[in-house]
């Protein structure tokens, strides 16, 4: 699967018949993973995982594209990698 | 009365299954099927093994005015105005050729006869006169439905078209006149003021109440779209049109004829779909008139005398039609496939013939000639022996014209080509797969050099795992840096629909259709996986169907 999209970010991502509906985690690693493969060989902090189901192929590459799109600012990526709780996360992702 | 009931439903069942069967055992010789449908009802009726009837004939007449006004009907729909305006001059010098020359040589053909036989030259010469005007009738319905088997299509073909749907209106001017000719001649009062009024009505009441009819339809299908109520409505004004035609002495072919002939060319794209229907609809009704035609038929018990009138009626009116039309279209410069080959093409007789016989037995029914036959019963049993041997050789006939004129075979539509195709015909078979671990930017060129907009994705083994098109992957197209990472497998659609190279085009077409798909991966399952082998691309195929549909019909013409 495609996962390290550079930038410190993976995006683990999967289709699966059991998933109903479109699912995302979000995880921030101190220190940033050094054994992960990306595009850019950057240590991965950020990981965002994303679970659809079989059929769900136009939500999920949406949310895909979408993580994407944001974590390309750099001031995004920078509060989140200094969030410090959970909830701070999901505002920043979903909010 | 039940019973009754009962038995006339196991005559149509039997007449319907009967008339299939013979249909189809004379074609497998080369015979138009109507001949079958003839000589199985000849086989079941009083002329033959007596399963029909004549007091059943006699209760299923409802139905064959209905299969009548239907025949007209769909008669009417064949003919265009362009044609008419085009061909006007050549049609009418065609129709009084062939009309008139069938007149004349039945006329004096069946003079001379009779008036050997009888020795009453008044009484000759009238008999004469309504002989040759019923020979100047020919059957549009037989002749019809062999171009429909056929699938005749060319100049040839619509002129047949035109032929037969016109001279009935001539049969019944020249019958009118020439009855009302043997009333005056034999001694009966005879008005022929009132003559032309029936005409008149005959003909232009018809022509009128169809058009007004047809208006009314047209307004109707406007309103109802759904295939199966625009039937029940078409069907509907043909039963009325039917009604009022009989009831107020008007023409029925000619008044539904008409019906059909302004519909189709006050709206040809909208009641092309109606005629196509009923087309469906009408074909037990044929084969159940024509099975009656058959039954109707009683060649047995007739003196020898009116056997040589009927061989002088055949004769002479199938020389005359050959002649009158040759004359007709030679002196309009008509292309040279129909000066040669129309005549041939308009010999069946059917319901106008019998039916003019019969108003023909009620009105000179009073004028005795000889062995305790009256003028009308002579009339009567002649036609009704030359209609069975013209409804036999008639339509081979026809059939030979239009094979000679090249025009069989010539009118495929999509249709045909559909019902005779597989999607391997007309399936892409050169399709580029893409592998779920390509990246996208890889697929992404691969839509860029291709024509398609769907493309099948495979596993490791080159299995199907879905499709990948560029309207799914429209949210990422924007977004370049994505094309970098993502893969195949992040944008696969799994391929729900497919279908197999041998499946029947139209079953594939009709489901394509009905989901909205513009294309589908055609498979063939091996050791138990989908494999592509093609895609079925709606536009591309139905392009190929219409090129094959000219292919054909350039095969044919050539």
């Amino acid at each position: 699967m495609s996962t390290g999209i550079g930038l410190g970010i993976g995006v683990p991502h999967v289709r699966l018949p059991s998933i109903r509906q479109v699912l995302m985690a979000a995880g921030i690693c101190r220190p940033p993973l050094r054994d992960c493969e990306s595009i850019d060989n950057a240590p991965v902090g950020l990981i965002v995982m994303i679970a659809a189901e079989e059929k769900q192929d136009g939500d999920s590459l949406t949310l895909l594209a979408s993580v994407s799109a944001r974590c390309k600012d750099e001031n995004f990526r920078h509060a989140l990698f200094q969030a410090s709780t959970p909830a701070e996360v999901h505002r920043l992702l979903v909010g | 009365m039940e019973s009754a009931q009962v038995g006339l439903l196991l005559l149509l069942g039997l007449s319907l299954l009967g008339g299939a069967v013979g249909a189809w055992m004379f074609q497998r010789l080369h015979i138009p099927q109507v001949v079958g449908y003839v000589a199985i009802g000849l086989a079941l009726g009083s002329g033959g093994l007596g399963v029909i009837r004549p007091d059943e004939l006699e209760r299923l007449h409802l139905l064959n005015l209905f299969a009548l006004g239907m025949i007209g009907f769909l008669v009417g729909g064949e003919l265009r105005i362009e044609i008419f305006r085009k061909y006007a001059g050549q049609f009418l010098a065609i129709l009084l050729g062939e009309g008139m020359a069938a007149f004349l040589l039945v006329g004096g053909g069946t003079f001379l006869i009779l008036w050997t036989v009888l020795a009453d030259t008044p009484l000759a010469l009238a008999a004469a006169i309504v002989f040759g005007a019923i020979a100047s009738a020919t059957d549009p319905a037989s002749t019809i439905d062999v171009l429909w088997e056929y699938r005749a299509r060319g100049i040839l073909t619509t002129s047949i078209t035109a032929i037969v749907a016109l001279d009935d209106a001539l049969a019944m001017t020249l019958y009118g006149l020439g009855t009302g000719a043997a009333q005056l001649l034999t001694g009966h009062q005879a008005d022929f003021l009132r003559a032309g009024w029936k005409i008149a009505i005959e003909i232009l009441g018809a022509m009128g109440g169809g058009a007004v009819f047809a208006l009314l339809l047209d307004g109707l299908l406007r309103q109802m779209r759904r295939p199966e109520r625009a039937l029940a409505i078409a069907l509907a004004m043909i039963l009325l049109l039917s009604g009022v035609a009989i009831h107020s002495g008007m023409d029925l072919i000619l008044a539904t004829m008409t019906m059909g002939f302004t519909l189709v060319n006050r709206d040809p794209r909208r009641s092309e779909e109606i005629f196509t229907i009923l087309r469906g609809f009408s074909a037990p009704i044929y084969v159940l008139f024509f099975v009656m035609v058959g039954a109707r038929m009683n060649p047995r018990g007739l003196p020898l005398w009116l056997w040589v009138i009927v061989a002088a009626y055949v004769l002479g009116r199938n020389f005359g039609k050959i002649l009158g039309s040759w004359i007709g279209a030679r002196a309009t410069g008509a292309a040279p496939v129909v000066q040669r080959y129309l005549g041939f093409g308009i010999f069946a007789q059917g319901g106008v013939a019998v039916g003019l016989s019969i108003m023909a037995g009620h009105h000179l029914s009073g004028i005795p000639v000889a062995g305790g036959l009256s003028l009308g019963d002579a009339i009567v049993f002649a036609v009704t022996a030359t209609t069975l041997l013209v409804q036999i050789s008639g339509p081979p006939l026809v059939r030979w014209a239009i094979v000679r004129a090249g025009e069989a075979g010539r009118n495929v539509t999509d249709e045909d080509v559909i019902a005779e195709s597989t999607v391997a015909d007309v399936m892409d078979r050169e399709v580029e797969v893409f592998r779920e671990e390509m990246p996208l930017a890889a697929v992404i060129d691969g839509f860029a050099r291709g024509h398609s907009d769907v493309v099948p994705v495979v596993g490791s083994e080159g299995e199907l795992l879905g499709t990948i098109s560029l309207q799914g992957m429209r949210n990422i197209l924007a977004d370049q840096s994505t094309w970098r990472w993502l893969l195949v497998s992040d944008a696969v659609e799994p391929a729900a629909d497919t279908t197999r190279p041998d499946a029947p085009l139209g079953e594939a077409l009709r489901y394509m259709n009905q989901l909205h798909l513009a294309q589908m991966p055609v498979v063939e399952v091996k050791d138990g996986k989908k494999k592509p082998v093609g895609m079925l691309d709606l536009q591309r195929a139905r392009r190929r169907i219409a090129e094959e549909v000219l292919r054909r019909q350039g095969d044919m013409a050539a």
